[in-house]
């Protein structure tokens, strides 16, 4: 009896210690995301268990916007992570952080709306530049815009206006959150409405008209994806991996849209708490383009892609005073936190794979 | 036999200034001890540079603010006038509605049976959540925002005037009645006057819920105030313009404060016991 | 001359002021106040005295028409009692003097609230503040009075009402033994002064009799009038005059009597 009793304790023992052991084998990375299209792929790989014969574990932490998600890469909360273009900038610029991939262009999703009866609408292509802009210079003149300032949105903004010969004195700009807008905006409050994806979809389906966009404008709206500084430089060989399995999901993002639109949707209400129609979902595919492996390393290195888009954001920023003119050095110095090499190593990865 | 008792009023006027000075001195002093752990705890590394700011860079900060506009795009003097209007805006309808009411309800059971139930209902409400109806109700305007703190300001209005008429000495009411004052006559001329110290009160605590509604008011839809100005510091990753707000608010929160206790000793000074 | 013939011949040719009949006050099965009948007259300074918890209070309670009556007539003037139409005062055992007025609008409270005209009300405060001797401190509040000070300031505003009646529910008893024998001069001489009708709550029976014209006695619950005792001595009266003392002890007999 007490010999059966011991070698048990001896097994069990063994076991737990081969279990542990095992568990610390595997890599933690901590991913930061937001309810958005480009939070999608972690959540998606841990949910589908890519991770089962790898030695990296994730772990997924939502965030209901950028600000919140860049005061916790302060704190060192997360290692890697997909943001909006303002929140990856300032991520670069205070904490150091490196631009590794594009997640989406997201130009034709930060966009500008009017309801049905806007005489903005009587117009289409005024300057002939930029010929899906809608409203003579007169219609926009004065009108009352509701926009979430210093955003993307915001620079989406810029652009049609500046497409137009006007400028930000000519409208009257009163800055107000994103969901706050829609209220207020169905509340008859507010000639322009100014929102990104999904509030946009929320637009479509009230009725309202979209006018512009920062596609349609010739603002280049490009969605980062960064790592926390220290991390980069501790563990690259697991941002590369981690990086991978990003560009697996954004693969099947471009090649199976069908099928991504049904983990998109699980994502978006399973997890985020987020209801949207059918179209919406088909609309987040169809609006914005996402690079393959190829496509990210010219963006990244090429100087007249991801550099000049950030510089466009950037100058934007530094233009209305909300960046130093010392900011806008520093950031033109670092090449805007734009780091290629990890994606390259993606790249040479899965060429060897072959 | 009829020697006055007039009691002396305040101690001999030297002593009560040096008192105040010492009070005075000593309330410096530990607000400079306060900022020199502040800095020291920043310089020398015990927090990382991007979690806290210095007090000196906050100052630096603070000095420029008020005659720049960068990054938020008004000076500090702009965000407080326009704070300022709105948050006295929603205190002076809080008064307005809530004195009343509570006196009111603590006069007159009809009122009080009326009222209660829906006071109760909406007191544990926080201001944040009307947002959406205040936004549909009244428009992105002062109305919208002052609507937000009138709902946190009014119910300290309402809370002490009740309690304070409620603490009237009956029997005071007994000599109006007695001289056949009616039941409204009494209310004016011995309730009200009567809840007066508790409506102080009750005025205090009601600016101080204003002042504090303010960050929640201004996220409905604002381009100007020290609420906003918080949240362009979160959105641009500038926590020495955030602290800046937050001081500021602190700062102008006790001003205002200070200024309506001195016109509490004015108004009630023959109650001061 | 005798108990009764004294007292035939002070009820003779007086005008009655107040009227009470058959005042019962029941608190459910309680009877606190059982059939009192009795008249005051204008003028006239009534003590009533009885045992602790006889039901005094009760009784001036339903006086001033602050309590209702089971049954029973209170009249003044012919009418029914009416704070609205009457002039009534009444002095608490507490002090009622209003904190947030000064002693002259406390003065002036009274007249006001009965809406006399105001060069009325400020000639009647003017006189009340000379005759309590309060007029260095007619802009002083009550918190910077002593207590009896405060009790003048109360004397003074119901006095210049020159009310129908005064009602008064031991207001003396707070104070020490000095303070009152002084306040009870002071109320004297002011009554003397305005002529008005008073009618005076004690147990303490040396103030009643140094106080009053006539003493009635209330006994136990259910209270009734048990006895009437004139007090037919010169002023100023004086504690140790056997006449006071006879007076006092059949006063204190009375009300021992059970």
């Amino acid at each position: 009896m007490h010999h059966l009793s011991r070698i048990t304790f001896i097994v069990l023992a063994l076991v737990l210690t081969m279990g542990i052991c095992s568990a610390q084998a595997k890599d933690e990375i901590r991913v930061s995301g937001q309810p958005c299209l480009h939070g999608l792929p972690t959540w998606w790989a841990i949910e589908d268990g890519w991770t089962k014969d790898k030695n990296i574990d994730l772990t997924y932490t939502l965030f209901p916007s950028g600000a919140p998600q860049v005061e916790a890469l302060a704190a060192d909360q997360w290692d890697v992570g997909a943001m909006g273009t303002v929140p990856t900038m300032m991520a670069i610029l205070r904490y150091g952080a490196k631009l590794i991939a594009i997640s989406n262009d997201e130009s034709e999703t930060n966009d500008l709306w009017v309801r049905p009866d806007s005489p903005i609408l009587k117009t289409k292509g005024f300057n002939p530049k930029y010929p899906e802009i809608y409203g003579k210079p007169e219609d926009w003149k004065g009108k009352k815009i509701l926009v979430t300032t210093v955003s993307t949105v915001h620079y989406a903004l810029d652009a049609t206006l500046k497409a137009l010969g006007l400028t930000e004195k000519d409208v009257e700009v009163v800055n107000i959150e994103q969901g706050q807008a829609v209220t207020a905006f169905a509340s008859s409050q507010g000639d322009v409405v100014c929102l990104w994806a999904p509030f946009s979809y929320t637009a479509e389906s009230k009725g309202w008209k979209k006018v512009s966009s920062g596609a349609r404008s010739g603002a280049m709206i490009p969605g980062g994806v960064v790592v926390r500084k220290d991390f980069a430089e501790k563990h690259p060989d697991l941002v590369v991996e981690w990086l991978d399995l990003y560009m697996t999901a954004l693969d099947r993002m471009r090649t199976d849209k069908a099928g991504s639109g049904v983990w998109l949707n699980k994502y978006f209400a399973g997890y985020c708490g987020l209801q949207l129609p059918e179209s919406a979902i088909k609309s987040e595919f169809e609006l914005r383009p996402i690079f393959s492996v190829e496509q990210q390393v010219k963006a990244l290195t090429a100087p007249d892609e991801a550099s000049a888009w950030m510089k466009g954001v950037a100058d934007f920023f530094a233009g209305q005073g909300r960046i130093t003119k010392a900011d806008m050095a520093d950031l033109e110095k670092s090449n805007f936190g734009i780091d290629a090499s990890f994606m390259k190593k993606v790249q040479e990865k899965r060429a060897a794979k072959k | 036999m009829s020697t006055a008792h007039a009691s002396a009023l305040e101690a001999p006027a030297t002593s009560r200034v040096k008192g105040y000075w010492k009070e005075y001195n000593s309330s410096v002093f530990s607000l400079l001890v306060f900022l020199l752990i502040w800095e020291l705890v920043c310089r020398l590394g015990f927090i990382s540079r991007f979690q806290l700011v210095p007090p000196s860079e906050v100052i630096v900060v603070m000095i420029e603010k008020f005659w720049t506009a960068p990054p938020d795009g008004a000076t500090l003097f702009t965000h407080i006038a326009a704070s300022m209007t709105l948050a006295l805006v929603g205190f002076c309808a809080a008064v307005v509605v809530g004195v009343p009411l509570g006196l009111l309800m603590g006069w007159y059971k009809p009122v009080m049976v009326l009222v209660r139930p829906l006071f109760d209902a909406v007191r544990p409400i926080p201001p944040i959540a009307w947002i959406p109806l205040a936004i549909l109700w009244l428009g992105i305007g002062i109305e919208a925002k002052a609507f937000i703190i009138w709902l946190a300001a009014f119910v300290p209005c309402v809370i002490n005037s009740y309690i304070g008429i409620k603490l009237t000495n009956p029997v005071l009411i007994r000599v109006a009645r007695i001289y056949g004052a009616s039941n409204w006559e009494t209310f004016i001329k011995i309730g009200v006057p009567s809840a007066v110290p508790m409506i102080f009160t009750g005025l205090k605590l009601s600016l101080n819920a204003a002042w504090t509604t303010l960050v929640a008011a201004e996220l409905l839809a604002a381009s100007e105030g020290l609420g906003y100005m918080i949240q362009m510091g979160r959105r641009l990753a500038r926590p020495d313009i955030i602290i800046v707000g937050m001081l500021t608010i602190g700062f102008t929160g006790a001003l205002m404060s200070y200024v309506l206790t001195k016109i509490e000793s004015r108004i009630a000074s023959s109650r001061r016991l | 001359m005798t108990n009764q013939q004294l007292s035939e011949n002070y009820h003779r040719g007086k005008e009655v002021k107040v009227s009470v009949t058959d005042l019962t006050k029941k608190y459910d099965d309680l009877l606190v106040l059982n059939d009192i009948s009795f008249n005051i007259y204008k003028g006239e300074f009534l003590c009533i005295v009885g045992p602790t918890g006889c039901g005094k209070t009760t009784f001036l309670n339903c006086l001033s028409r602050f309590i209702p009556t089971t049954r029973g007539d209170i009249l003044v003037d012919g009418q029914p009692a009416d704070p609205t139409h009457h002039d009534m005062a009444f002095v608490f055992q507490e002090v009622s003097t209003i904190p947030w007025l000064s002693v002259e609008d406390n003065i002036r409270f009274g007249l006001k609230v009965k809406r006399r005209p105001p060069d009325e009300v400020e000639r009647r405060t003017e006189q009340m503040l000379e005759l309590v001797g309060l007029k260095k401190f007619r802009s002083y509040f009550p918190r910077q009075l002593s207590a009896s000070m405060e009790q003048r300031v109360v004397i003074a505003r119901n006095f210049a009402l020159n009310p129908d009646i005064l009602l008064m529910d031991e207001p003396y008893g707070q104070l020490d033994l000095k303070l009152r024998y002084y306040l009870e001069d002071e109320l004297i001489r002011i009554w003397q002064e305005i002529g008005c009708t008073v009618l005076f709550i004690t147990h303490n029976i040396e103030e009643a009799v140094y106080l009053a014209q006539r003493v009635l006695v209330l006994g136990q619950k259910p209270a009734t009038i048990k006895e009437e005792i004139i007090v037919d001595l010169p002023r100023p009266r004086n504690f140790a005059d056997p006449a006071f003392v006879k007076i006092r002890d059949h006063v204190t007999d009375a009300i021992r009597w059970w």
